[in-house]
């Protein structure tokens, strides 16, 4: 990827049928980074599918101080109320990152939302189901996550300054010490994979 | 004689005369004991007795304390206070007593127990000798010690060694004597009512369009504005009352989050408010109620306002209160960690956001420094003896049947780690974790319930 990484600012969307093939660990090193070190930004989770759940986060080395969780559970307008408090997260301008999780967008709000990322200098993700890949989308990284034997593929439909690309992944969660009953991956392939 | 430095302001010709030159007034006490008062009712009182004098302390449950020594000149005599308090009593259907004395708590001891005025300061440790103990409104336990000892009247209590009082019945009990007799000062804190703001913008017919009802909530948000900022307030929370005809009234409280005397501010979460409100009829009048109104905090604004790099941001309350309007109060949380074994109880939503760790308001620059260096490292996911945990947690445990194509389909990657807790609450868990791989190759987090005797599988986290 251009400059090794996330982008930094702008709109990412990362297309998953389900949740649980990897598609939140993929971030999660990245996300950490934000909430220390130089960072100070807090990271918005806008209509997660389910709890995030925070021993988990901590573990994985998140500032859980910066973490902000909006649940949509009427979801009586639909997306757009999941769209407007994403814009104004992403608007607001102290926020490292906004998370969000959507059905179908239209293509007028993935605008106002790739603006409002870069207007508030905040790296937004977008979280949406598959068939979205057939719509053109201003965003910055377009990527789809989908399981193959056990792996999860990660192709990048659109990479701004780069190439698309495919890309193979295992993740696996282990108890410790529990190495005897399958095969046990190596270790740098939980990090960032270097694409 | 050589003058301490002091700047002179442009316009001042002189340094202003030292307070401290000028004559005060000698300080005399009303107490008003009133037995059977109710805590609104006593403020009540205490507003209106503000007329009287500007030092007005209140002694909850049931007595206010009022410093008169300046106001006697002004209201013609002790007489006259004392027959404008009466007569407001009466008004009011209070039964009240009331006691004059050179200090605030001889007068309160005084009117305690009923007794008559004491007006010179040289009769007050003989008037207060004869005092019962239970009129000191000292703590239960101080006074059973005291009752043990022999000790019955406040005189008993002057008369003990005073190094002895103050190891057996702790510092406040000598003081408090020394206060009644006036030979300490006795500070107090004037009683300050609350302030609030409201206004009203009546129609003209009844009105259904919110373009209409939004221009006169803006009109009333701007009248609030300039009240503010007269009084350099600012305010935490706003009631809009939208008032039909013939039926109760829609009221809609916002919370601001982060106090604000800002217009535009107030006005952003009102017009947010609108945006999704449905109101069951026309609007006959609109109405704007604040709560607590505060003195106003300023903030520190930048030396370079032009550079957007420092120029202050808004803070993450606003962003909260903004989202507040749209979402539940609930449903925006932040998250914390909790000390328990069981998986569901090892997390705690953080509703305070205000005051709680979750950030809001927090200047971000100087908690970036501090939490980097002084939090110890993040435990690695991979380190030994932390065992896995998944990203997502379920609200509650699925049976597995139901949730992902059943028991037959998933495969066991790793575990069991058991997990047995609870059983003190009466919420006894018993359970085995596993890692488990899905046909459509999602990693679930499953356990087995031990406690139930079939055994059953249930799904309660998913390794996102």
């Amino acid at each position: 990827m251009p400059g090794g990484g996330w982008p930094a600012t702008g709109l990412t969307e990362i297309l998953t049928e389900h949740c649980g093939i990897g598609e939140l660990s993929l971030l999660m090193p990245a996300l950490a980074h934000l909430g220390q070190g130089g960072g100070t930004g807090c990271i918005v989770w806008i209509a997660p599918p389910y709890i995030p759940y925070a021993p988990a986060l901590h573990s994985q080395g998140i500032d859980l101080d910066r973490v902000l969780v909006v649940h949509d559970r009427t979801g009586a307008r639909g997306n757009r109320d999941v769209l407007w408090a994403m814009e104004q997260a992403l608007r607001f301008g102290s926020c490292a990152a906004v998370l969000a999780w959507t059905r179908s967008v239209d293509q007028a709000p993935l605008r106002r939302l790739q603006l409002a990322a870069e207007a508030g200098q905040c790296w937004a993700v977008l979280f949406r189901p598959p068939d979205a890949s057939r719509q053109r989308s201003p965003a910055v990284l377009r990527m789809r996550l989908t399981v193959t034997g056990g792996q999860t593929r990660i192709e990048i439909l659109k990479c701004r300054g780069g190439r698309p690309g495919t890309v193979s992944i295992r993740f696996e969660d282990r108890y410790p010490g529990d190495a005897g009953r399958g095969r046990r991956t190596a270790g740098p392939h939980r990090d960032v994979p270097d694409l | 004689m050589a003058q301490p430095l002091r700047a002179l302001y442009p316009g001042e010709t002189s340094l202003p005369r030292q307070p401290a030159l000028s004559p005060r007034p000698k300080r005399l006490w009303i107490a008003v004991h009133l037995p059977k008062i109710e805590g609104r009712e006593l403020i009540s009182l205490a507003c209106w007795a503000r007329k009287i004098t500007p030092l007005v302390s209140l002694e909850p449950p049931e007595a206010l304390v009022l410093e008169v020594g300046g106001s006697l000149k002004l209201w013609g005599g002790l007489d006259s206070i004392g027959k404008a308090l009466d007569r407001e009593l009466d008004r009011r259907r209070l039964t009240a007593h009331l006691c004059t004395a050179p200090t605030a708590l001889a007068a309160l001891w005084l009117a305690r127990d009923g007794r008559e005025d004491v007006l010179s300061a040289e009769r007050l440790p003989g008037c207060l000798g004869t005092l019962p103990l239970r009129v000191t409104g000292w703590p239960q336990a101080t006074r059973r010690l005291l009752k043990k000892m022999g000790i019955r009247t406040v005189g008993d209590c002057l008369r003990l060694p005073r190094d002895g009082l103050v190891r057996r019945t702790g510092q406040r009990c000598l003081d408090d004597l020394d206060r009644s007799l006036g030979q300490q000062q006795d500070f107090r804190a004037a009683f300050c009512p609350d302030r609030r703001f409201s206004s009203v913008v009546e129609f003209q017919e009844e009105v259904a369009e919110p373009q209409v009802i939004a221009e006169a909530g803006v009109k009333l948000i701007l009248r609030l504005a300039e009240a503010l900022h007269r009084h350099q307030a600012q305010i935490e929370s706003c009631r809009y009352g939208f008032h039909h005809l013939r039926r109760p009234a829609t009221v809609v409280r916002i919370d601001q989050v982060v106090p604000t005397h800002e217009s535009r501010k107030i006005a952003d979460l009102f017009l947010g408010r609108l945006e999704t409100l449905s109101l069951p009829a026309p609007v006959t009048a609109l109405s704007l109620r604040t709560g607590k109104i505060a003195p106003m905090k300023g903030l520190n604004s930048t030396l370079f306002p032009a550079c957007p790099e420092i120029a202050p941001k808004t803070t993450l309350g606003e962003l909260i209160a903004r989202l507040r309007v749209r979402f539940g109060a609930e449903d925006i949380h932040g998250l914390g960690l909790a000390e328990d074994h069981r998986p569901e109880a090892a997390w705690s939503k953080v509703e305070d956001l205000r005051s709680g760790s979750a950030a809001a308001g927090r200047v971000p620059d100087t908690r970036g420094g501090l939490s980097a260096g002084r939090r110890p490292a993040a435990p690695q996911a991979t380190a030994p003896g932390c065992p896995q945990r998944p990203l997502w947690l379920l609200p509650a445990p699925v049976s597995v049947a139901d949730a992902d194509g059943g028991r037959g389909r998933l495969r066991l990657e790793s575990g069991p780690e058991r997990i047995e807790a609870g059983w003190w609450e009466g919420l006894d868990t018993s359970r085995d974790y596993y890692v488990a791989r899905s046909s459509r190759g999602r990693r679930l987090w499953v356990f087995r319930d031990r406690c139930s005797g079939r055994g059953d599988w249930y799904l309660h986290g998913v390794f996102g």
